[in-house]
């Protein structure tokens, strides 16, 4: 797809929108329903995503026909969902830290410590995401073990791998540092990866 | 000669092709020799589609979210047919 006619068809989606067209509205909420909650979960929590997804899309139906297009409307929406949770969260008076502990690779038990692998990786049985997402098993124990992350790794693991944002919007959304940000997310992978791993030689979580 | 250790290290980096010049090319060379790390490599992709799918799964919005939604959006352009209420 072209970015002309991806224009074309926001243009259209513009207007159907202000033209006050039920199902076109309809859509459009269902569509980019989880790529908004996940910001406002990452930022605020669950208890109150739903609440500032919906007031996030009064104040995108109040901006749009001023939306001038200079960005893409998808990414205008998740800023603009990432600014109400954010007020919402100063009005809670909480903050979140998104700074990378130092958690240090120089211990990490898996390397010997002149640098190579003490207890490499076996190969998985199952080498593919559906094979082993098959499992559901793994999928309820790789939900468990993602909300046992630190807020701050959880969040950026959710935005770019479970909602496909790209790094220089999480970046700018959640005010971090790319070289922070990428930290985390590798901190986060890793620790997926080993929950599968485990699971694939123990069967267990 | 890069380690295992740093190599893995800077895995995310390498498999979103985010680093350029030598960086890339020591850690492409060091895969080229290495097993061991070529798999951690490859369960990291694996690991990142899964999430990816698992995330597709993960969230829809429910049936009374849709309808204050139809509502609120209703209302609005109501007082959006009328101007100055």
């Amino acid at each position: 797809m072209t970015t002309n006619q991806q224009t074309a068809e926001e243009k259209q989606l513009i207007a159907r929108l202000l033209a006050r067209d039920d199902a076109a509205f309809e859509q459009v909420v269902r569509e980019y329903y989880p790529s908004m909650y996940a910001v406002a979960a990452a930022i605020i929590g669950h208890a109150l995503a739903d609440e500032v997804v919906q007031e996030a899309w009064f104040s995108v139906l109040g901006a749009l026909p001023r939306f001038e297009g200079r960005s893409k409307l998808k990414s205008w929406i998740i800023r603009i969902v990432a600014n109400e949770a954010k007020s919402r969260l100063r009005k809670e008076s909480r903050s979140v830290s998104l700074e990378a502990i130092n958690e240090s690779w120089a211990t990490d038990p898996r390397f010997a410590p002149a640098g190579h692998w003490h207890t490499p990786l076996p190969n998985w049985e199952s080498d593919t995401p559906a094979d082993l997402l098959a499992a559901e098993q793994l999928r309820d124990c790789l939900k468990m073990r993602m909300a046992e992350l630190p807020d701050n790794q959880k969040t950026i693991l959710n935005l770019r791998d479970m909602s496909g944002l790209e790094m220089a919007e999480i970046c700018n959304i959640l005010e971090v540092s790319s070289s922070n940000a990428r930290v985390l997310l590798h901190r986060a992978r890793d620790k997926m990866l080993r929950v599968i791993d485990k699971f694939q030689r123990l069967g267990e979580c | 000669m890069l380690s295992c250790r740093e190599l893995v290290r800077h895995s995310s980096e390498y498999v979103e092709g985010e680093l350029t010049g030598w960086s890339k090319w020591s850690l492409k060379l060091h895969l080229f020799i290495c097993r061991r790390c070529s798999r951690y490599v490859r369960h990291l992709r694996t690991t990142i589609d899964a999430l990816a799918m698992l995330g597709r799964g993960q969230t829809e919005p429910s049936r009374e979210f849709m309808a204050r939604m139809q509502q609120r959006y209703r209302d609005w352009a109501v007082a959006h047919d009328q101007p100055g209420s």
